[in-house]
């Protein structure tokens, strides 16, 4: 039996920029590299004994990353509330702690950011590669088929 | 006698050891942990989605989340290395300005 694997595939190259995304030894510059474009978390491979989703797939994944994420921003709004009023006074450090602060937060963000287009497109491909896989399959299946009935 | 509070530039050693403290509590500590911690996600996937695909997902995930939490250790790194080294020369500036 022919069985044809689809060429359907999630890029997974602007993953890289997350994990080479790196911090400066100084909050004089600009510490975070920016990483605008998001990473995919995700990439299709072939070979599993099982394969597909539940129907509660994409709503259960969903709200398993907005907890996630509202959880890690609830937690970083919480630097902007800290005093440093009783540590220091001076506009040079001022500006280095804010450089910090919006430091561990584009870190934070663009991880989110990138987590959040994962699930954009978690959601709309997975569905699509296995059903597509699904209609090549009994398409391949259909034309063994037929050659099995030529036979007999 | 004037506190940090009355100050227009200085630092108090125990008010910044008590600020990075606070700071390492928020960063390292509680977003470092929550970062890291995908369980809710994993049970999701695992409970509605089957494959090497899911696998893949997930240990990347895993991957991606514990760079982020290295990074946050990197600027914390910085940001105190950065704050002592000011502290001490304004510790440096003050011993030295007036002459005995």
């Amino acid at each position: 039996m022919a069985i044809t694997m689809n060429t359907e595939k999630v890029d997974n190259s602007k993953r890289e920029q997350l994990l080479h995304t790196t911090v400066s030894s100084s909050f004089t510059d600009n510490a975070v590299e920016p990483n605008k474009s998001g990473i995919l978390f995700w990439r299709s491979t072939t070979g599993a004994s099982l394969a597909g989703i539940t129907p509660e797939f994409v709503s259960a994944f969903h709200d398993a990353t907005t907890t996630y994420k509202g959880d890690i921003e609830t937690i970083l709004s919480e630097l902007e509330a800290v005093d440093s009023e009783s540590a220091f006074k001076g506009a040079s450090l001022k500006a280095a702690l804010a450089k910090f602060i919006t430091s561990v937060k584009q870190v934070s963000f663009d991880y989110l950011n990138a987590l959040k287009e994962a699930e954009d497109l978690i959601a709309e491909s997975v569905e699509k590669v296995y059903a597509s896989q699904d209609e090549t399959l009994s398409s391949d299946l259909g034309s063994d088929a037929d050659r099995l009935s030529d036979t007999f | 006698m004037p506190t940090i509070r009355d100050l227009n530039y200085g630092f108090d050693a125990n008010g910044v050891e008590k600020y990075l403290e606070e700071i390492k509590g928020i960063v390292l500590t509680k977003a470092a942990e929550k970062v890291k911690n995908i369980s809710d996600i994993e049970k999701a996937c695992n409970a509605n989605w089957e494959g090497r695909a899911k696998e893949e997902f997930l240990e990347n995930l895993k991957t991606d989340a514990e760079h982020v939490s290295e990074q946050y250790q990197n600027l914390y790194n910085t940001l105190v290395s950065e704050i002592q080294s000011v502290q001490a020369s304004m510790a440096n500036k003050d011993e030295a300005l007036i002459e005995d």
